[in-house]
């Protein structure tokens, strides 16, 4: 625990492409949350861990860092969801066909944002590397989101690095909650949230609906059909039961003592 | 996405969906009978009964439902994985059901070229057909079914006595079923797909007893191009699935392929009502034979659920090809500014155009329509109307190219705006940039006809719905000083600058009074040819020096008439003012000055122009 650090960085580009493998005619899908085989991707890519290579073996950086646990909190979204446009790719080159030209439509996320919330030890050397690595925005191969052209960078407008540390404590609900990030949903979502209270003192509304988002999203893959395996998970900002089954929670602070929750997996 | 969708279909078949609007392919379809006696069993030659399908026919007779339903049982995965390879001229696939089209037969445009003809190919295909059968007695009733059909000659002596086949086009099919119970086509059929629901079988594997493999639904295997195909990865295929699945996804294209659901499709993912009462108006909409659109479903249930509508998969599917599928997490449906009032257009430009857009629907009908020249939300003649949210456009059918590209331009993130209720999909910059495209292309276009002016009533239109709708489009930092208030400022600054009681200041007072002395000058032109084509040499000024040079030769064409005395200090205001704005920044303005009333008349003169104005009509 000693040499445990949890920290985030926030990962942003101008467009970004997640690609669903569910099917490959027509129209290419993105996932619209970054998930964790591809946030390990890049975070590989920091390291320098080499990509897929060889058929039947999982790439180095999915070898070295898939235990690794992280959290995802979308920015500058719209209800979980961030703007999407489709792009139609012409390649005509005879060495990308053998059978006519190659046309492809691609919906891509624009300007995806993520705040990327991962726990090292730094007593693990990919660990300590990584955390050297993001503390002062080094890579040793440029992180993309999804495809290379979509170049990814942890620093802010200004130029500056958004690399946070924080305290963290187990947060086992007991009481009502705020969760911060996507998490994993075992259970439907309406039972695990606080209904809207409202206060005739005050004449106020707490706890006021606004949104709650679903997606399915790859967590790891599926050692024996090596695929990614999906989990349904959500994001929402309503407040949660402190009944809440909703597991792997900790209670983060950061440097000026706000605090709020956050779910690893 | 296929998660959500096989989801979806078991809710469909819960609700008893699966076989609600199904119909029998265009053509003929002929039930043969066979008869028993003294335990045997054989077929009369005139022991068949026949039908032809149009899809003009309003409803289906009892014999047409059967055929549809056994035909539903035993037809083809697709071309390539029916039996008749590599000929692919037979289209069921059930030891019952014998379909092909008319083209294949004598005088059918494909008989001809076939190396080997298609009643020559029938025994081929029942072989295979043969191998779906377990039951013995099942398999001598096919045989039976077999012999009557496999040979030029039998099918002749059928077809022959049907007076309707001599009418069949060369599209049409002609389907032969056998008369046995839906569960024997059915039980054949589950065997037929349990090896045809995949892909290909090259790739399955089983863990935990589920056999998966790589799903048909819009996949394929890419080989010919190597930049669809992952040259490292670790996998063979991205993701299989399990073959219920594919069972199930295999269902949904049927289903969706008979256009009974609505386009876009809302799946709801996690409330169990919401879900239920969905696929309960799908299915009414069905039955009833009239299809429901979105925007019925959604108010409908918006009526009962208010506002607690969202977390839904909304898929756009069209043409057997899927658009967009995308997650709304949240259904806002009114529309309503800071104030929390619905948006309303003003009468700013006296047509007497001021809809009420309370909601996204309202945006829709009214708005789109007008802004994009019927080209995106098309109202058609009989009333009705069409969306082109995801359709190829022809831009011959736009009003101009200008329309074509901003319909293109702009049409998804309408389609997100209005169905995602996805705000931030619309700026200002677009709802700007599309009003005065589409403005400036109706000054473009606009003619005299009947001494009117064609375009008069749609400019006015846009420039009512820009100057009173545009900051609803602004994402951040909305201005208080909105292009209505201002627009109201110009008007009164212009009465006090006719009476020499203001001067020009700032570049948009110009820009408007600009507009004022153009129209204005304008009307002493005796020319045939009034239209608004004139105000384009103006409009396409960048630098205030150049546009004032125009105006003085503009000045100088009729500098023998009389001038009002209202002219006189805003025109040489305008001439004396310098500015290094862009004029086409200013655009709105110097529109906005061109098209409201014109302050520089005399009474005189103003009693003219009234009289000689034109009443506009929408055309």
């Amino acid at each position: 625990m000693a040499d445990q650090k949890l920290i985030s960085f926030d990962l942003r580009a101008d467009f970004g492409f997640f690609k669903k493998p569910d099917y490959n005619d027509g129209i290419l899908l993105s996932y619209n949350m970054i998930h964790k085989p591809a946030l390990l991707g890049i975070l590989g890519a920091i390291i320098g861990l080499e990509g897929y290579s060889k058929k039947g073996e999982f790439p180095q950086y999915y070898q070295r860092l898939k235990d690794l646990s992280i959290g995802i909190e979308p920015l500058n979204h719209e209800k979980g969801n961030f703007q999407k446009t489709t792009v139609k790719y012409t390649n005509t080159v005879g060495y990308a066909n053998d059978d006519g030209n190659l046309l492809i439509e691609e919906m891509m996320l624009v300007k995806p944002a993520y705040r990327c919330y991962v726990l090292l030890d730094l007593a693990v050397e990919d660990h300590n590397k990584l955390y050297d690595y993001l503390k002062r925005g080094q890579a040793e191969y440029i992180p993309y989101l999804g495809k290379n052209e979509f170049q990814a960078s942890w620093l802010n407008d200004d130029g500056e690095s958004t690399f946070r540390e924080y305290d963290f404590n187990a947060f086992k609900p007991g009481q009502d909650f705020g969760l911060r990030t996507v998490f994993i949903k075992s259970n439907p979502i309406k039972n695990e949230q606080v209904l809207v209270k409202i206060s005739f003192r005050s004449r106020t509304v707490f706890n006021e609906a606004t949104f709650s988002y679903f997606e399915r999203l790859p967590v790891h893959f599926h050692e024996s059909l090596i695929q990614y395996h999906l989990y349904d998970m959500a994001y929402t900002d309503y407040v949660l039961s402190s009944e809440s089954t909703i597991t792997n929670l900790l209670q983060i602070e950061d440097s000026i003592g706000s605090k709020t929750v956050v779910q690893l997996f | 996405m296929l998660k959500e969708l096989v989801n979806f279909t078991d809710s469909l078949k819960e609700q008893g969906m699966a076989n609600i609007g199904v119909v029998p392919k265009e053509g003929l379809h002929i039930v043969l009978t066979l008869k028993r006696e003294d335990d045997q069993v054989y077929w009369p030659p005139d022991g068949f009964v026949s039908e032809v399908y149009s899809k003009k026919m309003e409803s289906l007779t009892p014999f047409l439902r059967d055929c549809a339903a056994w035909a539903q049982a035993a037809w083809m995965v697709n071309t390539n994985k029916c039996f008749d390879l590599p000929a692919k001229g037979i289209h069921s696939c059930s030891p019952f059901c014998l379909a092909f089209k008319r083209e294949s037969l004598k005088g059918g445009a494909k008989y001809t070229d076939a190396k080997v003809k298609l009643p020559e190919r029938v025994n081929a295909y029942f072989a295979k057909a043969f191998e779906l059968l377990d039951d013995e007695a099942e398999k001598q009733r096919a045989e039976l079914f077999k012999y009557a059909l496999n040979s030029e000659e039998k099918l002749d002596a059928i077809l022959s006595q049907i007076p309707a086949y001599e009418s069949l086009k060369d599209a049409n099919y002609i389907v032969f079923y056998l008369n046995e119970p839906l569960e024997v086509y059915q039980r054949a059929n589950t065997k037929y797909l349990a090896d045809k629901l995949f892909n290909t079988n090259q790739y399955n594997v089983t863990v935990a007893e589920n056999v998966y493999g790589t799903s048909d639904f819009f996949n394929g295997f890419p080989t010919k191009k190597a930049y669809l195909s992952h040259q490292t990865a670790s996998f063979d295929i991205a993701g299989r699935i399990s073959s219920a699945e594919a069972r199930s996804l295999f269902e949904f294209q049927d289903i969706i392929g008979r256009n009974i659901l609505p386009r876009p499709l809302p799946i709801f993912v996690d409330r169990d009502e919401l879900k239920q009462d969905s696929v309960a108006l799908f299915k009414k909409g069905a039955e009833d034979g009239e299809r429901l659109g979105y925007k019925e479903i959604i108010e409908t249930l918006y009526d009962k659920y208010k506002n607690d509508i969202g977390n839904y998969y909304l898929l756009f599917y069209l043409a057997g090809e899927i658009k967009d599928f995308d997650f709304v997490s949240k259904f806002d449906y009114y529309l309503k500014d800071e104030a929390g009032k619905p948006w309303q257009v003003y009468d700013y430009f006296s047509i007497n155009y001021k809809p009420l857009v309370k909601n996204v629907f309202d945006l829709q009908y009214s708005i789109l329509v007008s802004i994009f020249n019927n080209s995106l939300v098309v109202k058609t003649k009989a009333g009705g109307f069409q969306y082109k949210f995801f359709d190829d456009i022809d831009a011959k059918y736009c009003k101009s190219d200008n329309t074509y590209l901003l319909v293109m331009k702009y049409r998804k993130a309408f389609y997100d705006f209005i169905y995602k209720s996805k705000r931030q999909a619309v700026t200002r910059l677009m709802f700007d940039d599309i009003l005065q495209t589409s403005i400036l292309d109706d000054l473009r276009l606009d003619e005299i006809k009947n001494g009117n002016h064609t375009q008069n009533f749609s400019i006015r239109q846009k420039l009512n719905t820009w100057f009173s709708l545009a900051e609803n489009f602004e994402q951040k930092n909305k201005p208080s000083n909105t292009m209505a208030n201002k627009l109201r400022a110009y008007r009164e600054f212009i009465q006090k600058l006719t009476k020499n009681e203001a001067s020009i200041e700032t570049d948009e007072q110009y820009a408007f009074t600009v507009g004022q002395v153009i129209y204005y000058l304008f009307t002493k032109s005796k020319t045939a040819d009034t239209s608004y084509k004139r105000l384009e040499p103006f409009l396409q000024q960048v630098h205030a020096k150049e546009l004032n040079k125009a105006l003085a030769r503009l000045f100088d064409t009729y500098k023998h008439e009389t001038f009002s005395s209202n002219f006189r200090t805003p025109f040489a205001e305008v001439m004396a003012y310098e500015t290094k704005t862009s004029i086409r920044d200013l655009m709105p303005t110097t529109l906005a000055g061109v098209f409201s009333q014109n302050a520089l008349f005399s009474d005189k003169e103003k009693k003219e122009e009234v009289e000689t104005e034109s009443t506009q009509t929408e055309e």
